[in-house]
């Protein structure tokens, strides 16, 4: 699989970034607040208005945005945001098959917790919850924009793990804004780096 | 019957009056606004019983018409008015006539062609009062609807986006507004049935009864009309959700919150 963005723009965004991840790949993206990361994320996702073509090639077949339909696109191309959001009251109902007892130990989340509403849950247990919903519908791209920010460094790298082994495992690739220097070099071995800032284009 | 006299309704809005000057009292600072309402009240229902006079004794379809499209309307613009959020304003203007005007109109046509059959069909006695109670109750519940799907659409923005980022349709990430919307229009008109012949006299079976009208035939008049107002709350509720769910996302079902001015 290769995932492919050419000459993204969506507004907050300083220049169009183009860039190119094949599978079980991840790439880093950092730089200053305000600098349209997530903006970039939103817009690889189709989730905002945005100029520039984005890719994956997908059993020999390549697919765009604009060839199937946007929720399809956006189940294969995932955004996962920083904060998180419940619609239903117990954190089960937003599951439609059962998680395993494995896949939760693995990010350190106990069994009871899925079974209780998301107001009494902390913001970094969610956060665990939110990747895991999202997992479910096995895309093909993780954009993930700080979804470690609330996690204490064991937790932290338990997502990390995760994270690697789906990618692994699903032949995947991950995009993950992240302004943790040290989160970026244990994820470096595997990663490339985008730099976002106020003068330069994306480059490795 | 026994008339009233003006002199009695003068006699009468003293008590408006003195409630004002007590509220004054109290501390209530729109006192100007009540008289305000009051007056306007009092014109608007004059002037319509005088438009009436001549409506009634012209019979003229074309007359019947222009009072109803004027009725539609104001009801559409009183719509838009009770919103906190609305749409740009000629988005607006459509989702709130379209809504109302659909649904009372043909049910109008419908009850009077089919259930009280005057002649003819259009008979302004009886088409225009019909027409008023469903309008009156239909914007209301559409007001209500509209108001809850916008201002919880700003308000859980980030659970529509959540859900749309899941792969969900801009259908499915709404569903959860449109139950509360639905809820929000239609309990008033549950609770309105609940209470009909216990706890209130409606309206106009109360003005029946006073103009000497055998209770029974009062009754059953009152039926129908409410049978009426739950089918055009209800349908009408409908149709302005699925129009004002359509414009809060654009063609490639992104939400849009853009589109929506803030009122209040």
């Amino acid at each position: 699989m290769i995932f492919e963005a050419q000459s993204i723009y969506a507004s907050g965004m300083l220049n169009p970034v183009s860039l190119s991840l094949s599978a079980g790949q991840i790439g880093m993206i950092s730089g200053e607040s305000g600098s349209g990361k997530s903006q970039f994320l939103k817009a690889l996702a189709d989730l905002i208005e945005h100029q520039g073509e984005t890719l994956v090639l997908d059993n020999q077949a390549w697919l765009n945005q604009q060839t199937i339909t946007p929720a399809h696109w956006r189940q294969k191309v995932m955004y996962f945001s920083a904060e998180t959001a419940w619609w239903l009251d117990k954190i089960s109902a937003h599951f439609n098959e059962p998680v395993s007892d494995e896949t939760l130990a693995a990010i350190g989340l106990e069994r009871r917790l899925f079974e209780q509403n998301p107001d009494q849950l902390s913001s970094g247990e969610k956060q665990r919850f939110a990747l895991l919903r999202g997992l479910a519908y096995q895309p093909k791209v993780l954009l993930l924009d700080e979804i470690t920010a609330n996690l204490d460094p064991k937790t932290e790298q338990q997502v990390e793990q995760l994270i690697q082994d789906y990618v692994q495992q699903h032949q995947a690739c991950a995009l993950w804004i992240s302004h943790d220097p040290q989160q970026q070099m244990r994820l470096a071995s595997s990663a490339l780096h985008w730099q976002f800032n106020a003068t330069a284009e994306g480059n490795t | 019957m026994i008339f009233i006299s003006y002199w009695d309704l003068v006699a009468l809005s003293s008590l408006v009056v003195l409630l004002g000057v007590v509220l004054w009292l109290n501390g209530f600072k729109r006192v100007p606004s009540l008289y305000w309402s009051t007056t306007r009240m009092v014109a608007q229902l004059l002037f319509m019983g005088i438009w009436l006079t001549y409506v009634f004794t012209s019979e003229n379809l074309w007359l019947v018409a222009l009072v109803s499209v004027i009725m539609l309307g104001a009801a559409g613009y009183e719509i838009i008015q009770r919103q906190q959020y609305r749409f740009a304003k000629w988005h607006a203007l459509l989702i709130g006539f379209l809504s109302i005007s659909l649904t009372s109109l043909v049910l109008l046509v419908g009850v009077l062609t089919l259930t009280i059959q005057p002649e003819p069909w259009y008979q302004p006695q009886y088409a225009i009062p019909l027409l008023g109670m469903l309008l009156g109750n239909s914007m209301t519940a559409i007001g209500l609807g509209l108001d809850t799907m916008t201002r919880n659409a700003v308000q859980m923005r980030a659970r529509i986006e959540a859900q749309l980022a899941l792969g969900k349709t801009a259908k499915q990430s709404l569903e959860f507004i449109k139950q509360q919307s639905l809820h929000a229009a239609m309990i008033p008109v549950i609770n309105m049935l609940v209470a009909a012949g216990i706890i209130s006299l409606p309206g106009m079976m109360t003005g029946q009864i006073l103009a000497g009208i055998a209770p029974i035939e009062a009754v059953k008049y009152q039926i129908l009309i409410m049978l009426l107002i739950v089918a055009s709350t209800g349908f009408g509720t409908l149709i302005a959700l699925h129009l004002a769910g359509k414009q809060l996302f654009d063609h490639r079902q992104r939400l849009r919150l853009d589109g929506l001015i803030k009122t209040k």
